[in-house]
């Protein structure tokens, strides 16, 4: 029985593997022919060597007609070196140096398995554990603004560069920095009288991989996790365990008044956060806590949870929530006494359901107050405590009427206590992408608008048109302004013209411009912003 | 060995029918060959072709031109979020949303929609807030953060407020609400960007200086009225002199804001100046200086007239003091229309005389009979002579109001002497000569005129025609 199964087996594996090959010239077929090169199939690609030739045969004589660069253990690929046309399915020949029969004993795994696969490759790159990846842009933008009215014309420059170097040099040090510069022209003495009025450092972190779940970071870094607290210079710790993780960071806050470093603005905090990503579904939550200080005094105290999940097919939520726990109370400048509170000074909900391939449904509430920083704004605390909440409200219906043709509505309320009265708007837009014939894209849309202090009526029409492969995109825009001015029951009429052009110089190099110009009956504005950015 | 080929058996065994785990996850559908070639399994740039339009991210701008990597953190692609903050670390520190494409595009971050952002915001931009720079408005120190920024002017414009001296805002109290004064559609706080709405400085006032009114900086508590600045001029006037006992003090009543004090109409809609009230000395009407509590009503001014009037008397005749029932302003006090509906002033009574028959002035018990003033007419007729006749005095009986007194119906005929409107004779004549011939004496008839063949022989007197024939019908 032993016997049997032992002659089974090996009969088997013959079959699905290596057969025993003992001519000189052995028999592959092209199975793929590329640009650069053609892949050979053998049966063993044993004593054929990177750099042989394999021949063609042609008129009953083998002609050379390919120089073998890559080997697996069945197939290679090769360099075309013969005039002939070499198509899928030809027969190519490869002249064996030695010819050594395999042992028994050497059966490879299953060939089903990924590992095999990968091991049959033409060319197996082994990546090393930590892979270094360096991306960025470095980009350049102007802001323009003339018009024929008394404010003066100006020009302003900004200047930004982003880099994300990770595990650099393959090793478990990685970089972030994001940077922007700006200035208007004619009044560089701004920038001389202090740089960080101009440049804004948003990140410049080490980040230092301590193993698979740990990763420590040192410099200014706006963690993702809490974003809402923006950048800190200090350390963060961020220990992962499954898809939970932990984080903890001290350091400073930016200068309240120019972004640069503030030895006085000591802050602290730790978060936990969960994440459950599969292919359908995604479930996120995070939940920190932070003091802030001024001075050594308690400047703000606060919790941030934040909420994101798919579970429900076609309905996406978000949430967020941002609770004061800290604050002081009293009449006068020098008399506040410490409390603790529980206040909320942010609410952000937000739900999208595609309630059919159709028509999808969106709604969100936004309610922010302004943040009070106890210590840094006690000298002008009373002119702050306007802490009423400012409420937005998003309503929003998309209809897709055909595959090229969509119509949407969308209405919005906002509300500050100290607002004459709220601000209301509807706006619907029509969309029809790709017309036939022209490759073009038309949007007409109309909104209406009560504010505060005026009443609007806007007409749009946008038409859009890629060229080139996509590769030159221009827009073209109209629209019709009036707004009224309930007080002095006096209307002011805009015209609108828009124009811009993207383009994708190369893969790497972008640059558009736009310009907006706004006539009235007096006055005259126009905008131009340009951007050139260089990806690396 | 045999041992060591079962076991490589079995496994092979094993494997080989084992579901292949795909690294992109289950229910992975795409084609290898879309990504990948014999090359290996690395992306095979040469033959990828993933249309990832099918998606529900549709790759534009510059998302077209980024690795995978970077969106798909790992190989199972339906894995990746949809928000963009998933992949760009939001540095506006969650003050705007999740809804970059708000603001950005897949192509730029550039945002170049500014304006037609706040067309649908708390604030769309108007004026000079359509030419300045964001964080003029949304200051932050990164300029990234964009905290609550209230919409009413004092938010931003405060430190304008506290720093403005001519008038220094703060100390005069003004109110912290611009739009009272400042247009929003302005470039300037001064000049045609001043609005004094509530006070509008026109005409006159276009050109003078703020302390003229605004005395000690009384912004917020300035008068209105007229004499409070003008005082000095209302006792400086000459042309004519201003005093108090005949010119008011609210200036507007007379004049307008026109530079000069000219022209200076009076504006005296609550009692029209017209027709005989036209060129009047104020004085006439406003005895005592008193212009505040002049009263309307005629007799008022006008006893005097009502009193000397002796065409009719108005006194004697209890005429109302209301002078405007029967007269308009119109100077003279004439034309007077008498209000004599129990008495209609018609046809020959349209145009009398009131003395014609309120005799004595007695316009109180006249009477309106017609006898009581037409007793001459019956007596001194004599086509017939009434008196003679006995006519009744009752002159409705046989006359209407038509003048001339015709014309004339007798239907007493009948009863008082011969019926002629009925009987035998009625419609048998025209006129009354047919039957009078002598028209000085209507006693006489003549009945032999139209009946001579009726006892012929007898010669009867028309006496005894009538005798025997009373009421015109046969003896």
């Amino acid at each position: 029985m032993k016997k049997i199964i032992f002659i089974i087996s090996i009969v088997v594996f013959s079959v699905r593997l290596n057969g025993q090959i003992s001519t000189e010239n052995v028999k592959g077929k092209v199975s793929f022919v590329s640009s650069q090169n053609i892949y050979v199939k053998f049966l063993t690609t044993n004593g054929i060597s990177t750099g042989d030739t394999l021949y063609i045969l042609s008129k009953g004589k083998l002609v050379p007609a390919l120089i073998v660069n890559n080997l697996s253990s069945v197939s290679c690929s090769g360099t075309v070196i013969s005039s002939l046309e070499i198509l899928v399915d030809d027969q190519l020949i490869a002249v064996r140096k030695n010819s050594v029969p395999k042992s028994v004993d050497k059966i490879p795994e299953t060939k089903n398995s990924y590992t095999e696969i990968l091991k049959d490759s033409v060319t197996i790159v082994k990546k090393p554990a930590l892979s270094q990846q360096i991306r960025g842009y470095i980009s350049a933008y102007s802001y323009s603004g003339f018009s024929n009215t008394p404010a003066p014309n100006s020009t302003q420059l900004r200047y930004t560069f982003s880099l994300d170097a990770k595990n650099i040099g393959n090793s478990k040090l990685s970089v972030e920095n994001y940077m922007s510069f700006r200035h208007k022209i004619g009044d560089w003495s701004a920038v001389k009288s202090n740089i960080f009025d101009a440049l804004k450092i948003y990140s410049l972190a080490l980040k230092y991989d301590v193993n698979k779940s740990t990763q420590i970071s040192i410099g200014r870094r706006i963690n993702p996790k809490i974003s809402t607290i923006g950048a800190m210079d200090g350390l963060q710790v961020e220990k992962s365990l499954n898809k939970l993780s932990i984080g903890a960071l001290a350091g400073y806050r930016p200068s309240f008044a120019d972004y640069s470093f503030d030895r006085h603005l000591f802050q602290y905090g730790a978060y936990l956060a969960y994440s459950s990503v599969t292919a359908e579904k995604y479930s996120e939550s995070s939940f920190a806590f932070m003091e802030q200080m001024n001075s050594g005094k308690t400047d703000r105290r606060f919790l941030y949870f934040q909420h994101s999940n798919s579970m429900i097919k076609n309905l996406y939520f978000y949430s967020a929530f941002e609770v004061d726990l800290y604050k002081l109370k009293g009449d006068t400048v020098t008399n506040y006494l410490a409390q603790n509170t529980f206040n909320l000074t942010g609410a952000f909900l937000s739900l999208r359901y595609k309630l059919s391939k159709k028509l999808t449904l969106s709604g969100s509430y936004d309610g922010r107050k302004n943040v009070i920083y106890y210590e840094s704004f006690k000298t002008y605390l009373d002119l702050i405590l306007e802490t009423a909440m400012r409420s937005s409200f998003r309503l929003q219906a998309d209809y897709r009427i055909s595959n090229n043709l969509v119509f949407g509505l969308q209405t919005g309320y906002r509300f500050l206590k100290t607002d004459p009265r709220p601000s209301k708007n509807l706006y619907g837009y029509l969309t029809y992408s790709q017309i036939p014939g022209l490759n073009l894209s038309v949007t007409l849309s109309g909104t209406y608008l009560e504010s505060s202090y005026v009443n609007s009526k806007i007409l749009g029409a946008t038409f859009n048109h890629d060229f080139f492969s996509n590769k030159l995109s221009a827009s073209l825009g109209y629209r019709y302004l009036d707004y009224k001015y309930p007080e002095s029951l006096s209307n002011t009429v805009q015209n609108v013209g828009e124009m811009s052009l993207f383009m994708q110089l190369s893969r790497k190099i972008s640059f558009s411009i736009s310009y907006e110009g706004t006539f009235e009956k007096q006055n005259k504005y126009n905008r131009f912003y340009l951007q050139l950015r260089k990806r690396f | 060995m045999r041992i060591l080929s079962l076991l490589i058996f079995i496994t092979g065994l094993f494997f080989s029918n084992q579901k292949t785990d795909s690294p992109h996850g289950p229910d992975f559908k795409i084609s290898c060959k879309t990504c990948h070639s014999p090359k290996g399994w690395q992306l095979d740039k040469e033959t990828y072709s993933f249309n990832h339009n099918t998606t529900k991210l549709p790759l534009t701008g510059q998302h077209k031109e980024v690795s995978c990597r970077q969106c798909h953190p790992t190989l199972i692609f339906t894995g990746a979020k949809p928000n963009c903050i998933d992949c760009h670390t939001d540095i506006h520190q969650a003050t705007l949303g999740l809804d970059c494409s708000r603001c950005h595009t897949p192509a730029t971050w550039l945002v170049t929609n500014v304006i037609e952002l706040h067309q649908t915001s708390r604030f769309p931009l108007i004026g000079a807030h359509r030419t300045a720079d964001c964080i003029q408005c949304h200051k932050s120190e990164n300029f990234t953060r964009l905290d609550v920024t209230g919409v009413n002017c004092i938010d931003c414009h405060r430190a304008n407020y506290l720093a403005t001296t001519n008038p220094n805002h703060p100390q005069s109290g003004i109110s912290e609400d611009c739009l009272l004064c400042h247009a929003i559609t302005s470039f300037q706080w001064t000049g045609a960007g001043f609005n004094h709405a509530t006070f509008p400085l026109v005409q006159g006032h276009a050109a003078v200086k703020c302390s003229d009114c605004h005395a000690q900086g009384t912004f917020t508590t300035a008068s209105t009225v007229c004499y409070t600045c003008h005082q000095q001029d209302y006792i400086a006037a000459k042309n004519p002199v201003h005093t108090p006992a005949v010119y008011s003090n609210n200036c507007q009543d007379c004049h307008t804001l026109s530079p000069g004090w000219k022209p200076a109409a009076i504006n005296h809609t609550a009692f029209p100046l017209t027709l005989g009230h036209s060129l009047p000395a104020c004085t006439d009407c406003h005895k005592d200086g008193n212009y505040a509590a002049t009263p309307t009503v005629c007799y008022s001014c006008h006893q005097t007239n009502y009193t000397a009037t002796t065409n009719p008397n108005h006194i004697i005749s209890g005429f109302p003091n209301t002078c405007a029932t029967c007269h308009t302003t119109t100077p003279g006090w004439k034309p007077a229309v008498f209000n004599h509906t129990n008495f209609p002033l018609t046809l020959g009574h349209a145009t009398p005389v009131c003395a014609d028959c309120h005799i004595g002035g007695n316009y109180t018990s006249t009477s309106t009979v017609c006898y009581s003033c037409h007793a001459t007419d019956y007596n001194n007729t004599t086509n017939p002579k009434h008196s003679t006749l006995a006519f009744s005095t009752t002159c409705t009986t046989c006359h209407t109001t038509v003048p001339g007194w015709k014309p004339a119906t007798y239907t007493q005929h009948d009863a008082q002497f011969f019926p002629i409107y009925s009987g035998r004779h009625k419609g048998q004549w025209t006129n009354c000569k047919e039957c009078h011939p002598n028209t000085a004496n209507y006693l006489l008839y003549e009945c032999k005129i139209c009946h001579s063949s009726v006892h012929r022989s007898n010669n009867y007197t028309n006496a005894q025609c009538y005798n025997c024939h009373p009421r015109g019908t046969g003896g």
